[in-house]
């Protein structure tokens, strides 16, 4: 023990003495102790999961929410009336409408049968 | 330090138990000076990781819940009643063995001050280091063994032993 060299003789053998006398027992309840710490010890456990659940779920709801948004093409489309008297002449047989437009200053035609 | 198991648990109930409710006897009557231990156990178990120092971990939080439940009761005279009725249980258990009658042990370590039967039982039973015992009390080493000293004094003349008769 610290300090023991500091204690003289006959308070070293009362503290012998006195410290083989042994205190009494309880009637604490062991098994029920144990159940509960063991109860104590899972519900602890179980807030771990709650907790690591809860946060998965906000980093989830966080990423949906602060996903980058689908790019917007923006597109002309043109499509090639005739006007009444204008032509008289019969489109092809084979196209029946076309339609162009422009894309990057491009054009861009569609043939519709 | 890793989690706590069931067994380690049940070793140190078996250990420190019974000195536990020595201790908190200094402060609650027997039934609430075991509910005092009973819970003490429980939250050692919803630790998340086993203490440094269990024997101080335990006698420190023995202390605390014991403190804040005399100061919760505030019902100062029923409690000393309680306390009264409760010095009719033995703190020790009787063996023949022994060299010192247990109720005489009893009754001369509960007249001594508070401060001092605090060291004692924390020194003899509970068999702390004086560190040990700063680290739970939080005072001074030096103080602490001083009143150590005066409390084995006061033992002495309360049993009239003296280390040479018994020796002799």
């Amino acid at each position: 023990m610290q300090n023991e060299e500091r204690l003289t003789p006959p308070e070293c053998e009362l503290e012998e003495v006195l410290g083989n006398i042994k205190p009494a027992g309880t009637s604490i309840d062991r098994d029920l102790l144990m159940f509960r710490a063991g109860q104590s010890s899972a519900r602890h456990r179980s807030r771990v999961w709650q907790f690591s659940t809860g946060l998965l779920i906000i980093v989830l709801c966080w990423s949906l929410w602060s996903r980058p948004m689908p790019e917007t093409i923006e597109r002309t489309v043109y499509v090639k009336v005739d006007q009444p008297g204008q032509s008289k002449a019969k489109p092809p047989a084979a196209s029946l409408a076309t339609l162009e437009w422009r894309v990057n200053g491009k054009w861009h035609e569609l043939k519709l049968d | 330090m890793g989690l706590i198991v069931p067994a380690q648990l049940s070793s140190w109930f078996d250990d420190y138990s019974p000195t536990l409710v020595l201790y908190a006897r200094q402060w609650l009557p027997v039934e609430s000076a075991e509910d005092v231990v009973q819970d003490t156990f429980i939250r050692l178990m919803s630790q998340p990781r086993e203490p440094a120092n269990i024997r101080a971990w335990l006698f420190r939080s023995v202390r605390n819940a014991a403190i804040s439940q005399l100061r919760l009761q505030g019902r100062r005279k029923k409690h000393e009643r309680q306390l009264a009725a409760d010095r009719q249980q033995n703190l020790f258990e009787h063996r023949t063995e022994d060299l010192i009658d247990a109720s005489e042990l009893q009754v001369a370590l509960e007249s001594l001050p508070q401060e001092q039967r605090e060291i004692v039982v924390l020194r003899l039973w509970a068999g702390m280091t004086l560190r040990e015992t700063a680290e739970v009390v939080g005072e001074p080493v030096s103080t602490l063994f001083s009143r150590y000293r005066s409390g084995l004094a006061a033992l002495r003349r309360k049993l009239e032993l003296s280390c040479k008769t018994k020796n002799a």
